[in-house]
């Protein structure tokens, strides 16, 4: 269940996720739960104690948490990381030691207790905790610019946890032109923005690998408008997009609109700098001869495999930006 | 860097000894080492010269496609003849792994010509 509490006007506002956080396996409360997490930090209520008006404290109870996927944690990360850059207070997290060990280790990796100001020493033991079936992960990095070294930097600290990997330059052009992309579209429509008073165009990204199920992922995440909302703003790929939705008989709701681009994107007709951009991030799996690239944005949800396969998903809400995931098997770059 | 190869006197330029090993996106406003900061800082200076402009482009992370858009097409948006690039500039891939920018460099330029061409 998700919830945002006011307990009385001087206590905290507890935010409690769904035993499942996931995109795929519990779509609808996992956004619920994003949803009401940025409404928390963003809506910034205040209370008066002492004579003093201070923000009110929030804490979020991770300690229900049974199961969070990948895709979620870099969120989750990525939501807290900007809670610190704009608010004076920061989130509370407590209990860690009764959490699930997945989700806190997937948080230490990703800095989330660095990035809220915990001191090492209290979580620094779980650092290098160690079970079945774990993933690791590099710290999720994050610029308002471009910064192909740090990029680059987030190769080389996965080549430290996955020491067989190389980095590779389809990589580090796709995941610039993911971050370009970021930087040049995903914040130009800020109206569109459902929390408008936020600041920042910034992204985020980070990198895994997952010894049992012999994979690695790449992340790159924004808090924009969203693909959909972003093309729809262009003329040429509005006109485009609903041309081929229509070529293809489907309606278009945002899935469509992203699985529009990428298929535009692979033709020469679409020379855009966009176009260019889609193709180097398709590229990636065409490079590695095997994987996936995932793209959650707005209410769409499209994943598409090497080999032409197609899944796609329609999600009852936004998700509050634009997720990209590539999966490759580790034996592509061994 | 000028040196004498045979004949022919020529500047050459590595991109990750003397711009970055990181190069960057299109645009330098949108953040460092962009394309549009190759060109107009080094590129476009180097090529004022009457020598042939050798560029290396082994050594770096890799480029977008956006970076050598932005430094190799945009020195057609900025007035340098196609002609003249085909005689001076010489971009070059020591290892077969950057071969493939080489084909994009001219792709671009190529592209943008005819751009210019048909405006």
């Amino acid at each position: 269940m998700v919830l945002a509490l006011s307990k009385g006007p001087t206590t905290a506002i507890i935010v409690e996720p769904p035993k499942v956080l996931s995109f795929s396996k519990n779509s609808k409360e996992t956004l619920a739960f994003f949803d009401v997490l940025k409404k928390a930090i963003y809506t910034n209520e205040k209370q008066r104690r002492k004579g003093v008006t201070r923000p009110k404290p929030m804490r979020l109870e991770l300690e229900k948490v049974e199961r969070i996927s990948l895709p979620c944690a870099v969120v989750l990360s990525a939501e807290l990381k900007r809670w610190t850059t704009h608010r004076e207070i920061t989130p509370r997290l407590h209990n860690y030691a009764q959490w699930d060990k997945r989700v806190r280790t997937l948080l230490v990796h990703l800095g989330t207790f660095q990035h809220l100001g915990i001191k090492r020493k209290a979580y620094r033991r779980y650092a290098d905790e160690t079970f079945p079936g774990q993933v690791f992960l590099v710290g999720l990095t994050s610029a308002d610019v471009q910064d192909g070294e740090k990029v680059e930097k987030l190769q080389e600290k996965l080549m430290r946890i996955a020491d067989f990997f190389k980095p590779q330059k389809y990589i580090f052009r796709a995941l610039l032109e993911a971050t370009n992309n970021v930087i040049e579209h995903a914040y130009e429509n800020t109206i569109a923005l459902k929390y408008a008073n936020l600041k920042g165009n910034n992204w985020y990204a980070t990198a895994s690998y997952d010894p049992s199920n012999q994979s690695l992922r790449f992340f790159v995440y924004d808090q924009g408008v969203g693909i959909p909302k972003s093309l729809e703003s262009k003329r040429d790929w509005k006109q485009l997009i609903k041309n081929w939705c229509d070529s293809m008989g489907i309606t278009q709701h945002d899935t469509d609109t992203i699985e529009a681009a990428f298929e535009l994107g692979k033709t020469r007709t679409m020379q855009s700098e966009r176009g260019k951009g889609l193709r180097d991030m398709l590229n990636v799996i065409h490079e590695a001869g095997a994987g996936y690239i995932r793209v959650l944005s707005g209410h769409g949800d499209y994943k598409v495999h090497v080999n032409g396969d197609v899944e796609k998903f329609r999600h009852g809400s936004h998700i509050g930006g634009t997720l990209v995931e590539w999966s490759i098997p580790i034996d592509a770059v061994n | 860097m000028q040196l004498t190869r045979k004949d022919e006197l020529l500047t050459e330029i590595k991109i990750a000894l003397e711009f970055s090993r990181y190069p960057g996106g299109r645009y330098r406003s949108r953040g460092k080492y962009s394309g549009e900061e190759f060109r107009d800082d080094v590129l476009i200076p180097a090529l004022e010269g009457d020598e042939e402009l050798c560029v290396i482009l082994d050594g770096t992370a890799g480029y977008g496609s956006s970076f050598l858009e932005e430094a190799f097409g945009g020195l057609i948006r900025a007035g340098i003849n196609v002609e003249l690039l085909k005689a001076k500039l010489r971009p070059v891939a020591e290892n077969e792994d950057f071969e493939t920018y080489v084909q994009e460099i001219w792709q671009y330029i190529d592209e943008a010509a005819s751009r210019v061409k048909t405006a």
